[in-house]
C-alpha cells in the first residue's frame, strides 16, 4: 500500500484491469460497440433501401455493386444484413432492458424482504420458469401480434424468471454480509441498505447475465421470424433471411451463409465478453 | 457515574427454528456491564456469544427478556424508536475484510454514519472523516481508498473508526482479533485501550482468547450452551474459577512450562437443537452428580460478585 499511484482503484476499475488481460473478449467487446454502431447508422449505411427490388438482377452473386449479393427478388443483402443487425440489437436491447427491469425488481424485493413475499414471489418465478418458453412466445406473439412490442413482451414475459433468481441469491447472500449488518446497526434505513448497500454488490452478475442473455434473446427472435412471427415483412431479420436462404443454398450459397455468418458472429462476440466478465467478476485479488 | 450501569441485560433468549427443531441459541442470558468498563463474553464456537451481541444490538429479535440501555427498555421498540439508540452503540464484527462495503471508500464507509443520522454539513463531515482516521491510525490521505487495499489490522482500524464516528458510548466487540495476526492483535488491543481511555468507552468484548480477555476485561462472563454458567470480577474468576466448565477452561489455556493439565474436557459440547436435561454442562463434567441430569441450575451469587450457575458449587 505504500505506492500512493495505486490508492483509490475502485472495485469496477480492478474488474476492467483483468478484463483488459482476456483478449478475445477485447476483441469481442471492440466488435460489439462496432455493430451496435453500424445497427444504428444502418438507413445512412445502406446502400439501398432494404424493400428495394432489383428485378434486372435477381440472384446477383457478391459483386460489386451488391456487396453480398441479391435474392430471389433482387434486393440487396448486405443493406438487408445491416437492417437485420438494428432489428437483433433493437430486440436484444430492448428485451433485455425489460427483463433487468422485472426480474431486478422482484428478484431484490423477495430477497430482501424474505419470509412470505419471498416464498409467492418465487413460486410464481417456478411456475413461468417451468413453461415451455418458445411456445410461450409464439403464443403470445400471435396474441398481441407481430412488431417489436410484442416481441419485447413476448420474451421478457419468460426470461425475466431466470433474472429474478439470480437477483434473489445474489441479495440473499449479500444480505448477510457483515457490512450490511453494520449499516443496519447504525440505523439505515431498507431504502439505504438496497440501494447503496446491496445493489452496487450484485449488479457485477447482472450484467454478465445481460450480457450472456442478449444472444439468447436474438436466437428467439431469428426463430420467430423462421417460422414467419418476427418483425413484420419486408423488415428484414436473420431468422428471415436463414428461412429463404436454406432452398437456395445449392445454388446460391451467400444467401444463406451471410445472415447465418453475421448471426454467429454477432452472438459469438456477445458471448466473448460474457465469458471476459464473469472471469473477471469471479477472480479474486 | 462511575458506577452507573450502562447497560443491563436480563432473561435474554433467543431460540431459531431449523425446520422441526429448535436451537437454544441463547437462555436466560442476565447480565450488567457498568459505564466505562468492559465485560469479557467467553465460551467455546457455538455456545451463543455472537447472538448475544447481535440481540443486544437489536440485529435480531429477542425471543424473551429485556435490554435495557443507560435505563430505557429497547428490546421491542420500533426500528424508528430506536434510531438515537443506534447512534450510542456501534458492533465490531470479527472479519474485517467483510464488513466494510467493497464498493465504497473508507471516507465514504466512515461519513455514511454521518450521513445515516444526518449530522454535519459537507465539509464538517470530511473533516470527522479525516479526524477519524487519524485517532485510530491511518493516514487521512488514504481515505479514497477501497477497503481491499488495505491490510486486515488496518481493516480492523477503520471498522473501529467507524463505530466510534458517532461518538457512541457503548461498542461491542465480536472476537474483533480472531482473523488477525498476533502482532497485529496486539496494536488493535492496544488501539481499544487508547480508546476507551479517552472517550470513556463501554465495551462487551466477545472472545475465545482468555489471555486477550484476562488483559481487556474488567469483569468476565463465561458462556455454556446458550447460558451463562459463571459471571464475576475478572480477578477472582481467574484466582478462584468455581464453574467446573470455567475451571477447564483455564486449564486449557496452554503454560510455557508445558505443566500436566490438570482436567480435561472430554467430548464435544452437545447440540445445542436438543440440549441435555438438567445443567447443560452435565454430560462432560468431571463432578456430575444425580442431581445435575434432574434440575437446570439456576445462576447464584456464591460470594460478592461473584454468580455461579453449578449445583455442587452452590451447596
Amino acid at each position: 500500500m505504500g505506492n500512493k499511484k495505486r490508492i483509490g482503484r475502485s472495485y469496477w476499475s480492478n474488474i476492467w484491469e483483468k478484463f483488459k488481460r482476456n483478449k478475445l473478449a477485447v476483441f469481442g467487446l471492440i466488435f460489439v460497440c462496432i455493430l451496435i454502431l453500424l445497427g444504428i447508422s444502418a438507413p445512412w449505411l445502406a446502400p439501398y433501401p432494404y424493400d428495394e427490388v432489383h428485378y434486372e438482377a435477381v440472384w446477383t452473386p457478391p459483386c460489386r455493386e451488391f456487396l453480398a449479393g441479391t435474392d430471389q427478388l433482387g434486393r440487396d443483402i448486405f443493406s438487408r444484413l445491416l437492417y437485420s443487425l438494428r432489428n437483433a440489437i433493437i430486440v436484444g436491447l430492448g428485451a433485455q432492458s425489460l427483463i433487468v427491469v422485472i426480474g431486478l425488481t422482484l428478484g431484490l424485493i423477495a430477497g430482501f424482504y424474505g419470509g412470505k413475499t419471498d416464498n409467492i414471489l418465487m413460486r410464481i418465478v417456478d411456475i413461468v420458469y417451468s413453461f415451455p418458453s418458445y411456445l410461450l412466445n409464439i403464443i403470445l406473439v400471435l396474441v398481441l401480434g407481430r412488431g417489436y412490442f410484442s416481441i419485447f413482451v413476448a420474451i421478457a414475459a419468460t426470461g425475466w424468471a431466470g433474472m429474478a433468481r439470480l437477483v434473489r441469491g445474489q441479495t440473499l447472500s449479500t444480505k448477510s454480509r457483515d457490512f450490511v449488518e453494520a449499516a443496519r446497526a447504525s440505523g439505515a434505513g431498507n431504502n439505504r441498505i438496497m440501494f447503496r448497500y446491496i445493489l452496487p454488490n450484485i449488479i457485477g452478475p447482472v450484467i454478465y447475465s445481460i450480457f450472456s442473455g442478449i444472444p439468447g434473446v436474438m436466437l428467439v427472435e431469428s426463430g420467430l421470424s423462421l417460422i414467419g412471427l418476427g418483425v413484420r415483412p419486408p423488415m428484414p431479420s436473420w431468422g428471415l433471411m436463414i428461412s429463404e436462404g436454406t432452398g437456395q443454398f445449392l445454388y446460391n450459397p451467400y444467401m444463406l451463409l451471410a445472415p447465418a455468418g453475421m448471426l454467429v458472429l454477432t452472438i459469438l462476440s456477445f458471448n466473448f465478453v460474457a465469458f471476459g466478465l464473469r472471469d473477471a467478476l469471479s477472480a479474486r485479488e | 457515574m462511575e458506577d452507573k450501569i450502562l447497560i443491563s441485560v436480563k432473561n435474554l433468549k433467543k431460540y431459531f427454528s431449523r425446520g422441526k427443531d429448535i436451537v437454544h441459541a441463547v437462555e436466560d442470558v442476565s447480565f450488567n456491564i457498568r459505564r466505562g468498563e468492559t465485560l469479557g463474553l467467553v465460551g467455546e464456537s457455538g455456545s451463543g456469544k455472537s447472538t448475544v451481541a447481535r440481540l443486544i444490538i437489536r440485529l435480531i429479535d429477542t425471543d424473551g427478556g429485556n435490554i435495557i440501555f443507560d435505563g430505557v427498555d429497547i428490546t421491542t421498540l420500533s426500528e424508528k424508536a430506536l434510531k438515537p439508540f443506534r447512534r450510542r452503540m456501534q458492533i465490531v464484527f470479527q472479519d474485517p475484510a467483510s464488513s466494510l462495503n467493497p464498493q465504497m471508500t473508507v471516507g465514504t464507509i466512515i461519513k455514511e454514519q454521518f450521513l445515516i443520522h444526518k449530522l454535519g454539513t459537507k465539509q464538517e463531515q470530511e473533516k470527522w472523516v479525516e479526524e477519524l482516521l487519524e485517532k485510530v491510525g491511518i493516514d487521512p490521505s488514504f481515505k479514497d481508498a477501497y477497503p481491499h487495499e488495505f491490510s486486515g489490522g488496518q481493516q480492523q482500524r477503520i471498522c473501529i473508526a467507524r463505530a466510534i464516528a458517532l461518538r457512541s458510548e457503548f461498542i461491542i466487540c465480536d472476537e474483533p482479533l480472531s482473523s488477525l495476526d498476533v502482532s497485529i492483535q496486539a496494536q488493535i488491543i492496544k488501539l481499544l485501550e487508547d480508546l476507551q481511555k479517552e472517550l470513556g468507552l463501554t465495551y462487551l468484548f466477545i472472545s475465545h482468547d482468555l489471555a486477550v480477555v484476562k488483559h481487556l476485561s474488567d469483569s468476565i462472563a463465561v458462556m455454556y450452551l446458550g447460558k451463562l454458567v459463571e459471571f464475576s470480577n475478572k480477578k477472582d474468576l481467574f484466582s478462584n474459577p468455581l464453574h467446573p466448565y470455567t475451571i477447564t477452561l483455564l486449564s486449557s489455556v496452554p503454560t510455557i512450562k508445558g505443566e500436566e493439565k490438570e482436567v480435561e474436557l472430554k467430548g464435544e459440547p452437545p447440540s445445542p437443537i436438543n440440549p441435555p436435561e438438567g445443567c447443560p454442562f452435565n454430560p462432560r463434567c468431571p463432578k456430575k452428580e444425580d442431581i445435575c441430569e434432574r434440575e437446570t441450575p439456576i445462576l447464584e451469587e456464591i460470594c460478592e460478585g461473584h454468580f455461579v450457575a453449578c449445583h455442587i458449587v452452590q451447596r
